[in-house]
């Protein structure tokens, strides 16, 4: 049995009885890192892993005791101090030198994309010198690597609201990034300056950056921490569209119907009456939409549920 | 200051006596740098050579006082390799407290070292 699964399984057992607040999940979660780092103590000093966890464990002592000893905060039951708690108990605070680099590499991103941009317009008019605009490509690609460090950088970091993605999926999101700004700067660069490689380049990764990103999007699963989710819940607005799906599959084909009908009447009378007229078509159609929005947002009889 | 229930002659020290600083030694240990638990423990039992090991109990309750006092303030690194570590930083307000407790205590020892008639140390 490896060492970790020792320490987690003792955690587990002992918690098992102990009932789950935001305090004793965070008092766990607090005792297994500091067990984590005394077993890792224990076997740099040549224990053997398994006689390392049980001696963390022992003496660690009673967790009854450490439970109690946290035990006399009183329940609040207002959702507005359940969130208040829930996120100082959840804080994580960024290393200094990751907020450093993301604010310097933003930095010169806003350079590289405020370059790429001015180039391209003053070239595109005919007033640049050659130099800028041979520049621009060169420019697209090092804000498209500014922006891929700081998205692929940013989305491998724990944060108080989420857990980090993996890494291999956070690189992807940081090519996908990188290819997208690039490919932008690329097409940009070929208003300045008309050379076909360009623009065949500059569409081909914008196109690689787009499937990318879909293909990452729609494999992405959720991220938010359980803390996030419970808070949302208890915060969360009385939402037809996602409580009610057959009030919401109604609305949808309702919808469809109100602007086809709009759309018939201001084709139909704008080749009969004239564009004058015509658009009132739209209008009323605007306005049977927002009656049906308000009903279904806000039902007539809303005490049934 | 009641030793008698363990056997007096094994601890030089009065047990209880230390126990009521614990908040301040634990507010002592994050004076220059931020810790996580297991640091606070493993540098107050290595201060002493391992003569005073605090009980793992008395210093979760004792985080969990200091951090509702406000004199540290907890919160989660981001560290991503190894096991989640919660670390504490002693606010201003602990610093104010720790100082107030170091000189209070100086005197106190002051006090008692001379109604006890024994030359003091310092």
């Amino acid at each position: 049995m490896a060492t970790t699964n020792n320490i987690h399984r003792y955690l587990d057992d002992a918690f098992a009885e102990i009932p789950r607040t935001p305090e004793t999940a965070d008092l766990k979660e607090e005792i297994r890192g500091n067990l984590q780092a005394r077993v890792t103590e224990l076997e740099t000093n040549g224990s053997k892993p398994d006689a390392a966890a049980a001696k963390a464990i022992k003496e660690l002592g009673p967790i009854n005791e450490l439970v109690d000893s946290i035990g006399d905060s009183e329940p609040t039951t207002s959702p507005a101090d359940t969130a208040v708690k829930l996120i100082a108990l959840n804080r994580v605070k960024p290393s200094p030198g990751y907020v450093v680099r993301t604010v310097l590499l933003s930095l010169l991103l806003a350079c590289g994309v405020t370059l790429v941009t001015v180039g391209s317009i003053l070239g595109g008019l005919g007033i640049a010198d050659f130099w800028l605009v041979s520049a621009l490509p060169v420019e697209s690609v090092f804000a498209g690597l500014f922006l891929g460090v700081i998205v692929a950088h940013a989305l491998g970091r724990e944060t108080s609201h989420h857990y980090p993605t993996k890494p291999t999926r956070a690189l992807g999101f940081g090519l996908a990034a990188f290819a997208g700004l690039t490919g932008l700067g690329f097409a940009a660069a070929w208003f300045a300056n008309p050379l076909l490689w360009l623009l065949v380049t500059g569409c081909g990764l914008a196109l690689v950056s787009l499937m990318a990103f879909v293909a990452l999007g729609v494999t992405q699963t959720n991220r938010q921490k359980p803390w996030v989710k419970e808070l949302n819940r208890a915060y969360a607005v009385e939402d037809r569209f996602s409580q009610d799906p057959a009030s919401a599959a109604r609305f949808g084909l309702y919808t469809v119907v109100i602007w086809v009908l709009a759309f018939a009447g201001f084709v139909v009378l704008s080749i009969t009456v004239g564009f004058a007229w015509s658009w009132l078509a739209l209008l009323a159609g605007l306005a049977v939409f927002f009656l049906v929005l308000a009903r279904m947002l806000f039902p007539a009889d809303s005490n049934k549920k | 200051m009641d030793t008698n229930k363990t056997a007096p002659q094994s601890e030089a020290f009065a047990s209880d006596l230390l126990r009521g600083h614990t908040d301040t030694i634990v507010l002592g240990t994050l004076r220059d740098t931020e810790r996580y638990g297991f640091e606070i423990y493993k540098t107050i039992r290595d201060a002493t050579g391992g003569d005073y090991e605090i009980k793992e109990a008395t210093l979760y309750a004792t985080f969990r006082r200091l951090v509702k006092d406000g004199l540290v303030d907890a919160y989660w690194g981001d560290e991503t390799q190894g096991g989640r570590r919660k670390y504490y930083r002693i606010t201003d307000a602990g610093r104010a407290v720790y100082t107030r407790n170091v000189s209070d205590w100086n005197a106190t020892q002051r006090i008692i070292n001379t109604l006890l008639g024994t030359k003091g140390t310092n």
